[in-house]
This record gives structure tokens, sequence and C-alpha cells, in this order.
């Protein structure tokens, strides 16, 4: 009886929510092709640190795609999306960077403690480096579209600034 | 003349291109990697760790900008006294970033997308909703979970997952098993949350890998990274009871090894008695747990951890005049507990081209008890290891495994005339089959060699599709499960109050079989909020089930395997909404029947709810920097062991709800202050006059009344703890 209403909940749930879920995609840059990125054209590299149990991480990365400042704006910077919890080797600035097990199926990959350093750590996790892999900018948490748009609006002065 | 001018002009010009200063924030600290740009050229210079550069400024150029990580960017006219003199820049706080939405990870129910197990994960800022000294008092905001206090004199607990019963919970940490026998709730003790990331549970059965103690679910206890822990938290906090409670945690190193240590100590030593039974309303505490966990970098990026714990516990309950000295005699009466506990435990990845881990867990319990003038005296040791390899086979990931337990235990009670020993070793093999990117199956078998029992086989099936976009995850899982029971450690109603213990038979182990989906969709507004619904169905059918018989002769508890069979069936429905201002809703309930049948006779399991519900709002009021939980649940009608049909007390409780309030002040440098009321309601299972003790007065039942009921007090179905304020602070020090 009771299963019936939630299956039934459910139903109209999805039915309604279906409609809302369209809009344009992007497909981020992975975090092992940045040095040959970097080498073709410096850019700056704004990085989003996520976990696969993270709620959070899911509506940030749901935000983006639905941000058309951040589309538009997107060949200024390469957008870099990173799973800390990688369980593979990642070349990085010339570098290989493994996976550190801390227990049974649990562990962080050691680049995200370079780009995190020793602050505290909770996801998502954002990060922007300048051309120079300079770390410029990070913070603990979620963005939200207006915060994320003058982010941007900080790499596009900054971009106007260095080619003038 | 003129050339001395002309000499000292240069000189100061010459001077003029190197700038040199120290860069530090308002309260002085030098900060460093800050960048130092020279505007109009691409000239930048980070700082060193004290804060300090130099550069050499162009000609013509007069104005520097400084920029750092989480601080507001300065610019700065050069004057010409700052080249000979060296200055200092310093630099706010940049708080807009910083302080304003720090609402990452407070999510639950994030059910690991990759697994076919449904996973439920609760970072350690969902727990700090409603602060408690152990996480087993925090698991009660949890839907499906509920901590229940046993014994309404010495308030031993025990966790159940979908109405099952503790022992069919395992703890673990970092995925090494506590292999945990007495008491699983200390499973959940001396772990400062500061080190905790996050915690994962799994309700239902994980048998297959975990063998008998995993039948009802799975608590493990994820540590955080070493690097991104701080190096030093303080927390404390202290209650309008005089409850007073203090976690220090931390991290070092030595070489390449990390550690994270920590420490808890809880002291609750004011006996109050607002229900005037002349009991303690809530059991005196004094509780030391320590806890150590080390991790060694390898060259080969294996895994070497090794984890050990302390525990010391000393509580005592009984009548309000009770003291040491009566202990274990029969003037007054009191039962006083004294618990010493240590686990030693790690995981070795073997240097192999296979991937061969080899995990371990010792641990030793000791309890000196003390009922009225019943003695429990308890020691109980345990051993297992376990040999898992791991194979990636195209799409098949493959998990064998060997393992072996080995259990010492020995009483005093006439139950126990020599100490016990068992062996149990086991196989396991385990096939993760992704069919699809969109489906996956799970296959699992165990088989154990019960010294005792003999050959015991569990299998598994689990398997989980999602959509393309990730927003739907439906799971469906079936698998068969065993427990070994032993009354005394598990069940303290054996030794408490005044009835005496029988078995009617050798108890058999118990066996089930458990069935369960589970439908999660999470829907993404556009507004920027993200609202999750978690659906679930259970199954779990009972044979042999070991069940307490209270009610046949009010004087005996009568311990024997159930002659028919008992089910635990439900639905739970968790609906989740976030929002990037900071606003938060989960809210969960569960609908179950938890019963036993024999005879074609259907009996409901007492001191267990049909219905449930669980709540945590949050909001952050940012302009303040304060944020706002309210967290609670709600608790249906359970059935209640009453004393035959002269006890006048209800057989059914009423619905009861205990909802707390909390405030949470953050400041800049790493300080949190919180306050706020426990139970506001000031709900405890006493309302209405009900006495949760019976024949209180009489403890030692001395008085020559036919017509009086047993001294017993295993009528308790909630905490007994009445509305109090609480008062604490955070301290983090990254």
């Amino acid at each position: 009886m009771e299963a019936r209403y939630v299956i039934q909940f459910l139903l109209i749930m999805i039915g309604i929510c279906a409609g809302l879920n369209s809009s344009a995609q992007f497909n981020p840059h992975k975090i092992e092709q940045v040095d040959s990125l970097m080498a073709q054209k410096p850019k700056p590299l704004l990085i989003l640190l996520s976990t696969d149990w993270c709620q959070y991480c899911d509506l940030q990365k749901n935000q983006l795609q639905k941000n058309e400042y951040f589309h538009n704006h997107k060949d200024e910077f390469y957008f870099i999306e990173f799973d800390a919890e990688r369980k593979d080797p990642i070349d990085f600035m010339g570098k290989t960077y493994h996976f550190r097990p801390k227990g049974i199926n649990t562990g962080i990959h050691e680049l995200v403690t370079i780009f995190t350093g020793n602050q505290s750590l909770s996801y998502p996790f954002w990060i922007l480096l300048d051309e120079n892999f300079k770390p410029v900018f990070r913070h603990n948490g979620i963005l939200n579209n207006k915060q994320i748009n003058e982010l941007i609006l900080t790499i596009s002065k900054s971009l106007t600034k260095n080619s003038s | 003349m003129l050339t001395a001018v002309f000499v000292s002009f240069a000189f100061v010009l010459h001077a003029q291109n190197l700038l040199k200063g120290t860069i530090k924030d308002s309260h002085g600290n030098p900060i460093d990697n800050a960048t130092v740009f020279v505007d109009g050229t691409k000239l930048a210079i980070s700082t060193n760790s004290e804060g300090q550069f130099s550069i050499q400024i162009p000609d013509g150029k007069t104005k520097i900008t400084v920029r750092a990580v989480g601080f507001l960017t300065a610019k700065k006219d050069l004057a010409a006294t700052e080249y000979q003199n060296g200055f200092e820049i310093v630099l706010d706080s940049d708080n807009r970033n910083l302080e304003e939405v720090v609402v990452s990870g407070t999510l639950k129910q994030v059910s690991k997308l990759d697994s076919p197990i449904p996973v439920e994960v609760f970072t350690a800022k969902f727990f700090q909703a409603n602060p408690a000294p152990t996480i087993f008092e925090s698991l009660q905001n949890i839907n499906g979970v509920r901590p229940q206090i046993n014994c309404s004199v010495c308030n031993t607990g025990d966790i159940h997952i979908n109405g099952l019963e503790g022992p069919y919970t395992m703890v673990m940490i970092d995925g090494l098993p506590i292999v945990s026998g007495l008491s699983t709730v200390y499973g959940l003790n001396g772990i400062p949350q500061a080190l905790i990331e996050r915690v994962e549970i799994v309700k239902g059965p994980a048998s297959t890998l975990y063998g008998s103690e995993a039948v009802g679910g799975l608590i493990n206890i994820i540590t955080k990274s070493p690097n991104n822990a701080p190096r030093l938290n303080v927390e404390a906090f202290g209650t309008s009871w005089q409850e007073y409670n203090l976690d220090l945690g931390g991290k070092f190193e030595v070489g390449s090894a990390q550690s994270l240590v920590g420490a808890n100590y809880f002291n609750y030593a004011n006996p109050i008695d607002n229900n005037g039974d002349n009991f303690t309303d809530v059991t005196l505490q004094n509780r030391l747990s320590v806890f150590n966990k080390w991790n060694f970098d390898r060259k080969d990026n294996k895994l070497f951890t090794l984890a050990g714990r302390y525990v010391y516990e000393d509580r005592w309950g009984g009548e309000m005049n009770w003291a040491r000295k009566y202990r274990g005699g029969n003037d007054v009466y009191g039962e006083s507990i004294y618990t010493k506990r240590w686990e030693l435990m790690g995981a070795y990845d073997l240097p192999t081209t296979e991937n061969l881990t080899f995990t371990f867990s010792v641990n030793g319990h000791n309890q000196n008890s003390v009922y009225g003038e019943t003695k429990y005296l308890a020691d109980q040791k345990i051993a297992f290891g376990q040999l898992t390899w791991r194979k990636e086979l195209g799409n098949h990931d493959l998990l064998t495994g060997l393992a072996y337990r080995s259990t010492y235990y020995n009483d005093n009670t006439p139950a126990t005339i020599n100490s016990s020993k068992t062996h149990l070793p086991g196989f396991f093999v385990q096939d993760e089959i992704t069919l699809h990117p969109q489906h996956k199956l799970l296959l699992g078998a165990r088989y154990d060699y019960n010294s005792v029992h003999g050959s015991i086989v569990s299998p598994r099936v689990n398997y989980k599709w999602n959509s393309l976009d990730k927003t739907q995850v439906l799971r469906v899982g079936i698998g068969n499960g065993y427990r070994v029971a032993n009354v005394f450690t598990e069940d303290h109603a054996a030794l408490t109050g005044s009835r005496d213990v029988t078995f009617e038979e050798d108890l058999k182990p118990e066996t089930s079989w458990n069935g369960n989906v589970n439908y999660i969709k999470k829907f993404y507004m556009d507004g920027g909020s993200v609202f999750a619904i978690d659906a679930s169905a259970f199954y779990t059918y009972f044979d042999n089930k070991i069940i307490p018989d209270y009610e046949s002769d009010v004087n005996k508890i009568i311990y024997s395997n159930l002659d028919g069979h008992a089910v635990s069936k439900g639905l739970s429905l968790n609906l989740d909404w976030a929002h990037t201002s900071g606003l938060k809703a989960m809210i969960g309930a569960t609908v179950m029947d938890v019963y036993s049948v024999e005879n074609d006779v259907k009996e409901w399991q007492m001191l267990t709810e049909k219905v449930m519900g669980t709540w945590t709002i949050g909001y952050t009021v940012k302009p303040l920097g304060v944020n706002i939980d309210y967290t609670g649940n709600l608790i249906g009608p359970m059935r209640l062991p009453v004393l035959g049909e002269n006890d006048t007390r209800p057989d059914k409780s009423k619905a009861w709800s205990i909802q707390n309030i909390q405030l949470t002040k953050k400041f800049h440098n790493g300080l949190e202050i919180f306050g706020g009321v426990k139970n506001f309601l000031n709900w405890t299972p006493t309302k209405g006059g009900i006495e949760i003790i019976s024949r209180a007065h009489d403890p030692f039942e001395r008085i020559d009344d036919p017509n009086l009921l047993p001294f017993d007090p295993s009528y308790v179905y909630g905490p007994n703890q009445g509305a109090r304020g609480f008062l604490g602070l955070r301290y983090n020090l990254m």
C-alpha cells in the first residue's frame, strides 16, 4: 500500500522534472591533458576538485553546465574537473603523481595535496592557477553563479592586462 | 658640492630599482606565496615563508599590486622612502570568498554512484548539527538508524538499523574491521570528529565480505587525509546537566610516516533524579578513549596503515545514594561497569605486482561489572586476519579472500563453565561485472567453517542501474547472512534486574535472507539547488532467530531459537534539499514491521517502532556568520515489556519526539562557538508518571508481598533525559 504511493510520488516528480533538465553541454578538460594544453597555449587553469560521493559537487557541475557566462568565456582558461579519489597515476608539470591509499578502498590522490596545500579540504574545492601554475585563488565549497562570474571576470581582466 | 649632489642623486636612483618588503595579514602574520606584480609590466614575484620579497622595479614604474589566496588584492603607490627602508603591506582577509558559502559536504545521502551496494555518506558536518560526545548518539539523526538504550539503570545501548539489533552491525575505521563481539557501541568512541572526513553506512547485509557480524549493516568511519587534517583541533562542550566532553585531535609526521592522534574524555558526575524514583535518570560516566593511526608512505605507493585505540570507561547507575563502597553488595542497589578495551588493526599491500592485501584486527575487551549483587566478569579476545586478492579482467573486477577469525571468551556465569575458543576460517569470492556503462552486477559468496556450528554458506547478488545523466540510480540486492549469538555479551537485559536467565536448548546460529531495492533520483533546479529522493524497500527473513522471552514467566528471561520465522520489512524515504544560499533540509521517514511467527501466531518485536522519522534543517545567516541547525526525530509506538497482568503500566508506548536546536558562530581564525538546547520539548519516557523501573523502592525484593511486581529496569524505550542546554567551542589550527 505504502509502496504504491511512494512509486506514484516518484513517477510524478520524475515527470515534472524531466522537462527541466535540458541544456547545452560542454566538456571539461582532463587533468592529464594539462601539460600538453599548456605547452600549446598557456592559459589560466580553473580546477574543480570533486569526489563521487559529494553531492554538492554534482550540484556545482550542474550549475556550471547551465551558466552561459561561463560558456561564453570558456576559451580564456582551461576548465578542469578532477576526481580527488582517482586511483591512476597522473603526469602533471612533468612529474608523476600517485594515488595514496589510507585504508581499504579509501585514499586521496597526491596531486590534490599539491593543489590544496595543508589547507582543510571539503568538496567541491576550487583552485585557480595562473599561466605559470601559481595559485591565485583557492576556495573550500560551492560557488554560486555570481561568484563564478566574478572569478571569470578576474581572469578576463588579467588576460587583457597581460596582453597590453 | 654639485658633484656631491649628483653622486647622491645617482645613488638614490640606483637604490630605487630594488624594492624590498613584507606582506602580512591583519593579525601581523606573514603571508607566503603572495604575488607582487609591478603594474604595467609582466614582472611578478612571490613572497617567501616569512612573507618577504625583493624585486627590481623598472624606471618610471611606481605602482605595485599584491595578491594572495584568500585575501583582498591591494594596490600601492611607491614613495622614495619605501625603497630605502623596506615596507610592509597588510592584506585584508577576503571574507567574501572564504566565509560566505562553506556549505560543501554538509549534505548526506550521497550514495556512492559506482557501487552496486547502496552506501550512504554522512560528513562530519552532518554530525555537528547536533553535537554529541560519541558518534553512537549522533546516529539518532539518521533515518532508519536508531541508537537504543537497553537498560534504564546502566544505559548500555546498541544500534538498530532498519529494526535489526546492534550485534548485526559491523564497525570499521578506514575499511579496517573492528571485529567487535562485545558491544559494537565502543567501536564508535574516541575518534574526534575533526579527524573524520565522513561516515559511510550500508543498511542491509554485507556478510559476504565481512562475515557474520555484518548481517544488519556496516558503519565505516573514514578519517581525513593527514595533509588536510588540522594540526591541532580542540572541541569542548558542556551541558546544563554538567556533562562535559573534550575532544583533542592532531597530526604529526615522522620521516615519511604520517600520524593522526585523537583523544576523547567524557565526564558526567552529577546524579539527577527528576522522576523521583530514587534511581539515577542517566548513568554516570567517566570515559577516556585514545586513538592513533599511522600511514606509511611507500615507494610503490601501496598501502601500509596501522591503527590502535584504547577505551576505558567507568559507569554506574542505581539508587541515588549509591557509592563505590556498595559495589556488588546488597545494601544499596547499583549497576557499575568498568570496561577496558583495546584494538589494533592494520592493512598492508604485499609488494607484489598482483593486488594482494593483508588485513588484520586484534582486540581485547574486559568487562568488570556488577548488577546489584550479580557479578558479570567477562573477557573476550578476538584475532582476525584476511588476505584478499583483487584482479581486474576486462569488465570483471574480482575480489577473493581467505579469512580467519579466532575468538576467546570467558565469563563467570554458569552458562560459561569453561572458556570458549572458536575458530572461524572462511573463504569468499566476489565479482563485480560492468555489463554496460549503465549496468553493474555483483555476485558474491562466502563459505565459513565454524568450529562449533559447522559449515555456513552466504551468497549474494546485487545489481545497479544508473541513467545516462547519472541523476537516477536503481539498486537491487539479495543475500543471506548468519550470526552466532552470545546472549550475555549482547543482551544486557540478561544481567540486569532480578530475572533468572534460562536457555531452552543449545542455541543454533541465526540465519537470514535479505532483499532490498533502492532508488535515487536527483533534480537540479535552475535557482541553484538540488533536490534528491532516496527510496528503499527492505525485507529480511530469519530462521532460528534467538528471541528473549520476557512474558512466559515474569521472573525469567528464556532464550531460545524461534520455532518459526521472523521478519523485518519496511519502506524508507529520504528527501534532501539544498540550496547554494546555505539552506538545506533533510527529512526521512521509515515505516517497518518487525515480527516473529511461531505456531501461526504473529508477534510484533518488543521495543521496535513501526514508524520513525528524522530531520535536519540548517540555515546560514551570512551577514552574521551564524549557522542554525534544527534536528529531531519522531519515533512511533513500540511494544513494551510489561510484567504480566498485574503490571498497570501501558504495554505500548506513545509516539515520542526529541528535538534539538543549535546556533554556531564561526570566527575567522578557526574558532567556532556553538550552543543550543537538546530535547527542548523536554520529553522523557517517564512522562505521565510512568515508572520505567518497576519496584524501584525495593530493588533487592525484601518486602514479602506476592502482589508486588519484580524489580525490573527493562521497560525503558527512550533516553530518560529531559531538556538541557549546551555550550561549546571548536578550534582548528590548520
